[in-house]
């Protein structure tokens, strides 16, 4: 796989990442939902999740930056696994938390997306792993790089969704813990 | 959690702009941060009412 190739996958992955973020928020708005703290924890993953692939984009393919997408990943799979848990055996008349998407939960469909993208990244690393160490590139990894339109609308894009998640979990949480069960924006009271 | 979305948003910010290093501290610190919540709501008593 070329660099460059490498670098549009990555473009793409954070555009992937971005929109089940950007379904969540339509979730939230329209249907008038509210995230719990697990559920914003899971953003979080994914937003660490864009981080890595952006540093890819920016500063050249590396294997830390593969690192960071697949520790967020494990994070917020665990953070799923929790959600997914507490659920598991519903009393009657409990359907889960939220409204489900396409049949699936909201925290079911964030653990498909990280065990996919552990899984995507294992695959890549099976079969780049002598491309990822190249002497090519060993030396240029500090210097930023010229990124394409669309690697910089996608980091807009990630700085704009996590810009805008501080805000709303400022309005529904204030500076303090954000309740379990949460029903209303408190800082709209 | 204010907080961790504010961390991320600025580690995004140094890391576009050319401060990889220190984005890669505010990384860190900010997983451990989120780590430190997600401990504190699975050992907390979590009461959903559905």
């Amino acid at each position: 796989m070329s660099p460059t190739l490498a670098r549009n996958l990555n473009i793409l992955f954070v555009y992937m990442i971005c929109t089940p973020l950007i379904g969540a928020y339509i979730v939230q708005f329209v249907q008038g939902e509210f995230p719990c703290p697990l559920c914003l924890l899971q953003r979080l993953a994914m937003i660490g999740i864009a981080s890595g692939a952006l540093a890819n984009i920016r500063y050249g393919i590396r294997p830390r930056n593969y690192g960071v997408c697949i520790i967020s990943a494990m994070f917020g799979a665990a953070v799923s696994i929790r959600q997914i848990a507490l659920h598991i055996v519903p009393e009657p008349g409990n359907t889960g938390y939220g409204t489900p998407v396409m049949g699936i939960h909201l925290y079911t469909w964030a653990f498909l997306i990280f065990g996919a993208t552990i899984l995507i990244l294992g695959i890549l690393f099976l079969f780049e792993s002598k491309q990822l160490y190249s002497d090519e590139l060993k030396n240029n990894f500090e210097k930023p790089k010229k990124v394409p339109m669309l690697g910089t609308i996608a980091f807009w894009i990630a700085v704009s969704i996590t810009a805008a998640n501080a805000c709303t979990t400022f309005l529904e949480c204030g500076f303090s813990q954000c309740p379990d069960n949460p029903a209303r924006y408190i800082m709209l009271q | 959690m204010v907080s961790l979305f504010a961390l991320f948003a600025i580690q995004l910010l140094l890391l576009w702009f050319g401060k990889k290093k220190y984005a890669f501290v505010l990384y860190l610190i900010t997983l451990v941060l989120c780590v430190y919540w997600f401990k504190h709501h699975i050992t907390d008593k979590i009461n959903i009412d559905l």
